[in-house]
């Protein structure tokens, strides 16, 4: 049998090369060429991630110098000022008291509906919340007297171009009387959660078309 | 002369079978490793370029941090702003609608009562002459309809009273605000 296999590398020798060509194909092939395939799918999708995520700090970066730019430690405490951090009872109720004075009315009765004070998690619960709102609100009712009924409703409306930003709920007037029931809205802030952003998008012109809204209330 | 004797070789050689074989098997591993060889360079350029954006990065990041507080300000306007621009979008317009309901009034009548919420306005109007009222009702709440109003949907009139000594007539009404 030895006989027989090595008269027939004699005789076929000359099949040896190209055998052997196949056989290395066949292996960088299965080796090299197709793992790599895999792994350059890989790498490309890094890359492609990568430069996305350069494209978004890039951005982060233009936009930070952007909105820093502009006032922005005056554009915060305008901010603040429209939607405050915290049930600034004070500031509402000169606020109250500055509008209608502006109408001509005198308040007559000023009630707060404190609701929950203090919460360890310093989350926004359903109980602070209006029923379908957002944001948690300081609810007020305000008593005025007035000579005329216009001015009772020309003072929720100027309660609405007014800041801290307030929602009238109810108005109810009564030969020279008005009793309202307003929201003030307020949230606290989180600047820890804030400052582990990454990101930082630019102001929309929606956000900067609120800034304008709340300057012009400001200076009324 | 005979053709047993012609000595010149033919024209096309004919190959082996063996030798046919070898030329194919060596261009197949030239291919294979010239494929291989291509994605081994592109490989690298990738891997290159992946290092080069990730240094890219690295140094965007850095700048961003040098003034950490840039950015906490920059993110508190932004989300106050985006929160300002929800609550200014999604607040009541209660002024509009009491433009509209009052805008249906006769002007001769007395509005001695005004209440207003998110789903209705009730009114107390009083006047001495009964045809405002007639006026209201025949026409004046004809204009709802005709105007197809976007803020009233219903008009009801929950009373009417006279006082007989010093006749003054007192209608209270109820229109249902539209959501």
């Amino acid at each position: 049998m030895e006989f027989g296999n090595a008269d027939f590398l004699k005789n076929n020798k000359r099949l040896i090369g190209p055998a052997v060509l196949f056989i290395l194909s066949i292996f960088i092939l299965l080796r090299v060429v197709i793992p790599m395939i895999s792994s350059i799918g890989q790498e490309r999708s890094k890359l492609a991630e990568s430069k996305a995520r350069l494209e978004k700090l890039n951005s982060s970066q233009n936009a930070i110098q952007e909105i820093n730019a502009n006032n922005i430690t005056q554009n915060i405490n305008l901010a603040n000022k429209a939607f405050p951090m915290n049930k600034e009872i004070i500031q509402i109720y000169t606020t109250v008291v500055d509008v209608a004075a502006q109408n001509g009315l005198q308040v007559e009765s000023f009630s707060v509906k404190v609701g929950q004070v203090y919460n360890k998690d310093g989350a926004v619960t359903a109980a602070k919340t209006k029923e379908g709102g957002e944001f948690p609100t300081l609810d007020i009712s305000v008593g005025v007297s007035a000579s005329d009924t216009n001015s009772l409703f020309e003072f929720s409306n100027n309660l609405m171009k007014a800041l801290p930003l307030a929602n009238v709920n109810r108005l109810s007037t009564t030969e020279g009387n008005g009793e309202y029931d307003l929201s003030f809205y307020y949230k606290p802030i989180n600047t820890s959660i804030l400052s582990q952003q990454e990101f930082v998008t630019p102001l929309t012109e929606t956000e900067k078309q609120s800034l304008k809204t709340i300057e012009e209330f400001d200076q009324n | 002369m005979r053709s047993s004797i012609n000595l010149a070789s033919p024209l096309v050689a004919e190959h082996h079978p063996v030798e046919k074989l070898l030329v194919v098997s060596v261009c197949v591993f030239v291919g294979v490793f010239v494929v291989a060889g291509s994605m081994l360079g592109y490989l690298v350029y990738v891997r290159n370029e992946v290092s080069k954006v990730a240094a890219q990065e690295t140094s965007v990041i850095r700048q961003i941090n040098q003034n950490p507080q840039q950015k906490v300000d920059a993110l508190i306007l932004k989300e106050r702003l985006n929160d300002i621009t929800k609550i200014l979008s999604s607040r009541g317009d209660i002024n509009s609608k009491i433009t509209s309901v009052v805008g249906l009034l006769p002007r001769s009548v007395d509005i001695s009562a005004f209440t207003i919420d998110d789903k209705a306005v009730t009114v107390e109007l009083s006047s001495s002459d009964l045809s405002v009222f007639d006026g209201l009702l025949e026409s004046d709440v004809q204009k709802l309809q005709s105007q197809k109003s976007d803020t009233v949907s219903k008009m009801t009139v929950d009373s009417f009273q006279v006082q007989a000594e010093d006749p003054r007539y007192t209608m209270r009404a109820v229109f249902d605000l539209k959501p």
